[in-house]
Parts: C-alpha cells; sequence; structure tokens
C-alpha cells in the first residue's frame, strides 16, 4: 500500500454508476484483507441528482471523508467535480471526466454552466495533479457509452495510487456487472487506463497494461 | 464474488464480506432466525425490506411492506406475542404513525424476540423534519440500541432480539441517515434456528390492557428495565476509553461518535481526552457517565439531534458533590449547534477548540473555494421527464387561472408530488405528513375558505393514511376535491409496491385493492378517473369535480416515467423522443413549455433561440405536444 489509507470520492450524477465503482473498489479491498468503509448519499428516486460516494481505504472512523483530506477525486461529470472539490487534499489526485450533464436549472436557463476552461482554471487552484479527459468518448469506442465509470476507474488504477493489483480489480469487474457486460466493462477499464497513462506521458508496455 | 443472496443465507461462520448497515440488519435478522418482518418504505431504511425480500421464500420468512407502520408494528409485534421472532421496520416519521401501539407494548410485553428499527434523518435531508428517536425510547421505555458501523448493526440487532425475549420487551435499533448508507466489512455468525409457529395463550391480564391490567403492567415493566440496566451492564456494551490523567472526555453516539473517533485520531488526542461510546440509548450507561464526569474537568457531548445524553449527564452530576464533576459542554450552551446534521468538521474544530491542539490546516485559500462555490451550477431535485404529476398540476394549473379568484387552495402531500411545488409548475401549496392533505383541505373548507379546494395525494400516501380523512369528508359533506396521484408505485422512496398493484414485497402477484372501489365504498358520490397524460381531460374531470357540492374523487392515473423507463431497458427496447419543429416555434416570445410547464427534456437552446428536446431523456409521453399552442411539438421518427 502507498501510504497505510487511501481516502477516494467518487462525483457524478445519478445513473452514472457511482455504486458499482464504489461497490468493484470495496470487494477488492474486501479481497486483499484491506479494512474499509464506504458512505453514499443517493438522493431520492429521481433521476438527475448530484450523488457522491466515498471510500476510505485503511482503518478510519467516519465513513466521511473529512474535508481537504481525499488522496483522490474521480469525478464522472465536471461540475460534480467541482461540487465535491472541497474534500480533494492539497494537490491529490484529480481525474475529471470533460462531458458534462446539464442540470434542469441549467437546461431551462435559469443558471449557467461553468466553461470546461473555468472549470479546469479552477480545479487547477487547489491541485496540479489534475487530468481532464473524455471518458465519454472512450465509453462509447468500448461499445457502451453507460461504461464511464469504468473509464474512469482504469484511468484512477493506471495512477498506481490503489493499493492492490489491476488484475484483482479487474477479477472483481468480472463478477460484479452482468455476464453479457464483462467484456465491454473491462475494455472501457482498460481504455481509460491507457488514456491516463498517454496523459501523463507514460507509454505503457502492452504487458505492463494487463498486469 | 459472492452475490448478496448467497452472503445472507451463508452458514459460514467467520466468512467476511462487504455489507451496507441496512444489509447487515437483513443479516442480523437473518441470524437471528427471524419469522415476521414487516415494514413502509422510507429512506433510510427501506434497503433492509428490500434486501429481505430477496430470500424471504428460500429462507421461510414472511416479509412483507406493510400499509403503514402501525399496521406494520402491529403485525410484526403480534407474531412476537405468538413467539416467533418479529421486526419492523421505518423511517423515524414513521415511528409517529407507529406509536399509539408502541406505548402499549412495553406493557403487554411480547414472548419472541421482537426488533423495532427505526431510522432518523438528522438535518431532514430526506424527510419533512428532523427528529430524534431516543427520545420514543425513552417515552415508551423501551431499551434502545445505537450502532455506529455495519458490523455494530449486525451484533446489536442480533443481540436486541436476544435481550427482548430475554426480557419480554420489545427493543428498538436506531440508526441515522450516514450509518444506514454506510458500508464496510462484516463477519457473519452462525443462523440461529428460532420458533417457527406461533402459539396463541389468552392472558387477559397481559393482553387485555386497560387500567388495573395496564397499571400491573405498568410496574412489571419497569421491573423489567431494572433488570435490563442489570443485564446491559454485564454485557460489554457503551465502551469506555478512559486513563488518569485525562481532563477532559467525550461522550458520542451513532454517526457522531465516528466524527468524534476520527477527530481524536487526527487531532492525536489520544492520550488527552478519554471517550465514552455510547450504544444504548435507553437506559443511558449512568456508572460509566457518573465515572466520566467523576474523572474529568470538562465534558463535550457528541449526538443527534437532541441533547439527550447531554441533560442525563447534567442530572447525574446533581448525584455527584458539587465541585466534584466535569462542566458539561454540549448543544445547551452553544458549543455544538442544536439542530441539523453533525460532520466531522463541526466536531474536530469544537476539539480543536477545547483542548488547544490545532487542526492541520488546509493550504487552499478560501478565495479558491468561494470561486468554486460561486461557479457550481445548482442541480437540484426536479419531477423526470415524462413525470404524470407534471400533467396532472398543469391541468390544475391551467384550471386555477380559470377560476373567479384565478386561484385554486392546492394542499399536497408526501411524495414525488410535492416536486410539483418547485418552479415552473409551482402549483402544490404544502406539504406536511403522509396522508394530512385530506383533512386538510376539509379544515379549510370548514373554516368557510372562499377558494376551490383541492387536496393532491399520491396513490401509496392515500393508502398509508388518506382513507380514514376521506371518510370524514364524506360524513361531514366538506366541498372539496381529492385528486389521487395514481402513478403505480411508492415512487419517490424507490418505487416499492403498495396495495393498489398486485404485487407483493417479494414480488409474487397479489390481491390488487382498486384506489376506485374503495372511493365509492366510502361514499363518495362523484369519482372519475382520468389519464395524467391527457392534459385537457384531466382539466375538464377536475373543473367537474369541484363543481360537485360535496367531496369529490379525481383519481388522475399515469406510470411513473422512471417505470417506464427502466422496463424499456429491461427489455432492451429504445424509447422514441418528441421532437420540437423548430420552424414553428416562436421562441423567446413564448417559451409556456419552459416557463410554464417545464419537463425537464425540454431545454433551450440559446444559439437558435428555439426550444428542443433532449432525446436522451424524453420518454414519448406526449404531454409537450398539448401543452403548444402553435402544435410545434410532436412525435419524432423512428432514429
Ligand atoms: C410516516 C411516513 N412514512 C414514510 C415516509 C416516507 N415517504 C416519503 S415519500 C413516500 C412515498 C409516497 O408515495 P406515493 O404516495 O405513491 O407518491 P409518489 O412518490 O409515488 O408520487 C414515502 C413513503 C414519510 N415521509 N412518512
Ligand atoms: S420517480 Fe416517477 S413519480 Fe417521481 S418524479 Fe420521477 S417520474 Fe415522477
Ligand atoms: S414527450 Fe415531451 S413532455 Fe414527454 S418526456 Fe418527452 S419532452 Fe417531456
Amino acid at each position: 500500500m502507498v501510504r497505510d489509507r487511501f481516502d477516494l470520492v467518487i462525483a457524478g450524477v445519478g445513473g452514472q454508476g457511482n455504486l458499482l465503482l464504489s461497490r468493484i473498489i470495496g470487494e477488492t479491498a474486501l479481497r486483499s484483507n484491506i479494512d474499509l468503509q464506504i458512505s453514499e448519499t443517493f438522493g431520492a428516486a429521481q433521476r438527475g441528482a448530484a450523488v457522491v460516494s466515498h471510500v476510505r481505504l485503511g482503518k478510519s472512523y467516519s465513513p466521511v471523508v473529512p474535508f481537504g483530506m481525499a488522496q483522490a477525486l474521480l469525478a464522472l461529470e465536471p461540475a460534480e467535480a467541482l461540487r465535491q472539490s472541497r474534500f480533494l487534499a492539497p494537490d491529490g489526485l484529480a481525474l475529471v471526466n470533460i462531458k458534462p450533464i446539464m442540470s434542469v436549472e441549467v437546461l431551462s436557463g435559469r443558471a449557467t454552466y461553468p466553461s470546461l476552461e473555468v472549470i479546469r482554471n479552477l480545479l487547477s487552484k487547489l491541485t496540479s495533479d489534475l487530468h481532464m479527459f473524455d471518458a465519454q468518448g472512450l465509453a462509447v469506442e468500448a461499445g457502451d457509452p453507460r461504461t464511464v465509470n469504468l473509464v474512469m476507474l482504469g484511468a484512477l488504477d493506471a495512477c498506481s495510487v490503489l493499493p492492490f493489483r489491476t488484475e484483482n480489480l479487474r477479477n472483481s469487474i468480472s463478477s460484479l456487472v452482468p455476464s453479457n457486460m464483462i467484456e465491454v466493462n473491462l475494455k472501457a477499464f482498460d481504455l481509460g487506463r491507457v488514456a491516463l497513462l498517454r496523459l501523463v506521458k507514460l507509454e505503457p508496455s502492452d504487458s505492463a497494461l494487463l498486469s | 464474488m459472492v452475490p448478496l443472496e448467497r452472503t445472507l443465507t451463508a452458514s459460514a461462520v467467520g466468512e467476511r464480506a462487504l455489507l451496507m448497515t441496512n444489509q447487515a440488519i437483513a443479516r442480523a435478522a437473518i441470524e437471528a432466525g427471524v419469522k415476521i418482518v414487516t415494514g413502509y418504505p422510507g429512506t433510510p431504511t427501506s434497503e433492509i425490506i428490500e434486501t429481505l425480500a430477496l430470500v424471504a421464500d428460500s429462507l421461510g420468512i414472511h416479509v412483507e411492506w406493510a400499509v403503514n407502520e402501525k399496521v406494520g408494528l402491529e403485525i410484526a409485534s403480534t407474531a412476537a406475542i405468538a413467539g416467533v421472532r418479529g421486526m419492523t421496520v421505518m423511517k423515524h416519521v414513521g415511528l409517529n404513525v407507529a406509536s399509539d401501539i408502541l406505548m402499549v407494548l412495553g406493557l403487554s410485553g411480547v414472548n419472541g424476540g421482537m426488533v423495532i428499527v427505526v431510522g432518523d434523518d438528522p438535518g431532514g435531508w430526506v424527510s419533512q423534519n428532523e427528529q430524534d428517536s431516543r427520545l420514543f425510547a425513552r417515552m415508551a421505555d423501551l431499551p434502545m440500541f445505537e450502532p455506529s458501523t455495519p458490523q455494530e448493526a449486525l451484533r446489536m440487532t442480533l443481540r436486541a432480539f436476544e435481550l427482548s425475549e430475554r426480557l419480554k420487551l420489545p427493543i428498538l435499533v436506531r440508526t441515522t441517515l450516514k450509518v444506514s448508507h454506510s458500508s464496510g466489512i462484516v463477519t457473519l455468525g452462525p443462523i440461529a434456528k428460532s420458533k417457527t409457529k406461533g402459539e396463541y395463550v389468552k392472558d387477559t391480564s397481559r393482553y387485555y390492557v386497560a387500567d388495573v391490567v395496564a397499571q400491573a403492567r405498568h410496574e412489571w415493566q419497569h421491573k423489567q428495565m431494572q433488570q435490563a440496566r442489570a443485564i446491559l451492564k454485564s454485557l460489554n456494551l457503551n465502551p469506555l476509553y478512559l486513563k488518569k490523567s485525562q481532563k477532559l472526555g467525550i461522550v458520542a453516539s451513532g454517526a457522531a461518535y465516528n466524527y468524534a473517533a476520527e477527530a481524536v485520531r487526527n487531532l492525536n488526542l489520544q492520550h488527552k481526552v478519554a471517550l465514552l461510546k455510547v450504544e444504548t440509548s435507553h437506559p443511558l450507561p449512568d456508572d460509566k457517565m457518573k465515572k466520566l464526569l467523576r474523572s474529568t474537568k470538562e465534558l463535550l457531548v457528541v449526538e443527534e439531534t437532541e441533547p439527550l445524553m447531554e441533560d442525563h449527564l447534567r442530572m447525574l452530576s446533581y448525584e455527584l458533590p458539587q465541585g466534584h464533576h466535569a462542566i458539561i459542554h454540549g448543544k445547551r450552551d452553544g458549543a455544538l449547534p442544536e439542530t441539523n446534521e453533525l460532520s466531522y468538521e463541526i466536531v474536530a474544530s469544537r476539539f480543536s477548540r477545547l483542548t488547544g491542539v490545532r487542526q492541520r490546516q488546509n493550504k487552499v485559500e478560501s478565495d479558491a473555494r468561494l470561486a468554486i462555490a460561486e461557479a457550481v451550477p445548482p442541480r437540484g431535485w426536479t419531477l423526470c421527464a415524462g413525470c404524470p404529476h407534471i400533467g396532472t398540476f398543469y391541468a390544475l394549473k391551467m384550471l386555477a387561472r380559470k377560476t373567479t379568484k384565478g386561484r385554486i387552495a392546492n394542499l399536497g402531500d408526501i411524495g414525488c408530488i410535492g416536486l410539483a411545488a418547485l418552479p415552473p409548475l409551482e402549483n402544490v401549496d404544502s406539504s406536511f405528513c403522509m396522508g394530512s392533505s385530506i383533512a386538510q383541505a376539509s379544515g379549510l373548507a370548514y373554516a368557510g375558505v372562499d377558494l376551490p379546494i383541492v387536496a393532491s395525494i399520491g396513490d401509496s400516501t392515500f393508502f398509508h393514511s388518506g382513507i380514514t380523512p376521506l371518510i370524514d369528508a364524506v360524513v361531514n359533506n366538506a366541498h372539496v376535491c381529492i385528486l389521487i396521484c395514481d402513478n403505480e408505485t411508492t415512487a419517490m422512496t424507490g418505487h416499492q409496491p403498495h396495495p393498489g398493484i398486485g404485487v407483493s414485497a417479494t414480488g409474487k402477484s397479489t390481491r390488487k385493492v382498486e384506489i376506485e372501489d374503495v372511493v365509492r365504498a366510502i361514499g363518495v358520490e362523484h369519482v372519475e378517473t382520468t389519464n395524467s397524460f391527457d392534459i385537457i381531460e384531466t382539466y375538464r374531470a377536475i373543473d367537474r369535480a369541484l363543481k360537485h357540492d360535496g367531496p369529490s374523487v379525481v383519481i388522475s392515473k399515469g406510470r411513473c416515467a422512471e417505470i417506464t423507463r427502466r422496463e424499456a431497458r429491461k427489455l432492451g427496447a429504445a424509447l422514441l423522443s418528441f421532437v420540437v419543429h423548430s420552424e414553428k416555434c416562436k421562441g423567446a416570445a413564448c417559451m409556456v413549455c419552459i416557463r410554464e410547464f417545464g419537463c425537464p427534456a425540454i431545454i433551450w437552446n440559446g444559439a437558435s433561440g428555439k426550444a428542443a428536446i433532449e432525446p436522451s431523456l424524453c420518454v414519448s409521453c406526449g404531454l409537450c405536444a398539448d401543452v403548444c399552442v402553435f402544435r410545434a411539438i410532436g412525435p419524432g421518427l423512428s432514429s
């Protein structure tokens, strides 16, 4: 393990599959004998509300990550990265999907959605370890736009911050998604890994990719 | 990975699983050999029933969504009177509804273990209020456990069953939103074989609870609670971490304990502060509390949401010689906020202030935080695209404009219909508690309010507590229109079935209770059923109903769009989208579909200055085609 504790905040919008991600990481931790706690905020039954999961690996007491303590923020949606940014530790790792999902307030003209440049600027005041990329495009490339969550997980894994091996994560993915969806989810995961490695200019050898 | 069903039924003792608190409570009930489990939907505890429903048949457990919490408690506790183990599950406000029977159960007692799980919502994030159920345990004088983690939830729920059977008293388990929805690693225990067949023994000295019986049983209950104190003391509960030199003590329970323990670690206060984790909210651990009061100079009590332990400590301190006990800090002296949810940040900053230990500062300047807060676009609650309630309340809104005063009093109720109070519909006036709308409408009518009066209520809520006030309206001939919004589900809490659906909690088909039959049987003379997705028809139906001199009922029927969406997904069918024909759209001069109607799938295209429809959100309900008088909206062609 990189440190004895790892705090992650996953930000998204209802329907993006936050909960699956915390489950995959959680089950992997369980198999790896790493203590963990998860706290989830999923509002009412309506679609489109903000959803946030806190995943705490290693010994912690509160399932909720204290402000400014998360080593990583995984944002499946750019505005949600802003909304949950108060949890990110100074110079923590921020991975952000750049495909916005407009809220009703924005769609009806009652609020404005900040541009990606504005979002990037604001987030870069909090951390230099910021990576914004088109996870949505990669999900489509993987074969299903709903696999954005797995693309993001792949990117996180490529950063080598999680205290378990890629193979263990892939195993958890295979056992947690419906059998007819395993292939596309693993493909999304791999595309996310490659994309992140490219972003940080570490061209991986193919074997490293699958390690 | 082990599927949830396997984990729930696994007999492998010592196996570890990742479970949410609600799932851990379900597992505890299984380990206890529970026979009957009832509940009514409500965040944060709904998942307990949903989890048990997965394995109810294979384990032979009767799991049901009761019509309301009172019925749920009556069923499960009476099964426990017959000697089998029972459990009932509800959210905090559900206990208000169930409280009538709760207050008597301590007198009659039970025979099989009976556990009442209640989920509080500090801050009222998903409820009409915040309310502290620990006060109910005290009022009913029944033991209550309060876990902080999934593992504790399992352990304490199991204990609650055992203790209940020993004391013959029902036992409460209290969680809060943050605890209920947290997950962690849980070690499974053995599954007990409990009684599977109830027996009925007539015993009027216990079960005919009135005057002398009630008096005798009240004495009995007090004896049982004395015994409870002794038993709880002998169990290894309420851990106290106290060292000699510690001047400051913390008393905390539930989620607040998690924040406190985290703050103690993060501020490195382990050697400086003593910590009492309270796991029995009633009866409180007096001995340990007194010990802490005697050993420290200052005490901070961290609890959600009422100062229950704080006041109790203050009371205990009177039993100690003056000047020989700690000063008590908490909500009463403003050390901690008196209302709303606590957080790690609030707790840690109070610890920091009391101990002088500085918190590690977050380096980011507040300007950056401020700029971010300003830039984040709101993403609030809304009705879903294609929600039947949009049709119903748009019709009502248009009708209101045509009335003499241009206004209809529309008393709302709990559930998704309440979201029609938000812009742009802004139609529902109020929301109090389950079923209140109908009697509130009658109240306005009898008060002589000179407006057309409507009570809007969801289908599940109608069954829960709308029938009795409707009878009242009929008997007293209240001139009100009751608008029952039948979306074929209990939507807001996650689409649970209700008596009008014909499906049980475990997914089996059951006898269906037709709302219209109920309403007619009560004696409502004017009853109409209308299609929520037909605005004109709904408008006319409500108009006619309001003209009826006396109580009338309009049942606006239309399936919840979330269910439509899910079914389409299951079938792999694409939902076609409606489209705006931009050449017919009048643009900024009109905007009725956005400013008045407000289906979230209709968006404003700033570039073209016309409305548009977001195909990924649209469910082709067709409502908007009626809203646009220029006929600019219509069904799209298949893509
Ligand atoms: C006494 C009580 N029990 C449970 C709840 C939780 N609750 C909130 S909304 C709701 C669902 C209402 O369903 P329905 O009346 O069918 O309206 P819908 O959401 O489907 O429009 C429930 C059960 C509550 N607020 N009060
Ligand atoms: S969940 Fe159903 S009833 Fe609730 S807002 Fe969405 S469509 Fe309407
Ligand atoms: S048809 Fe119109 S009202 Fe219905 S979901 Fe689509 S855009 Fe919304």
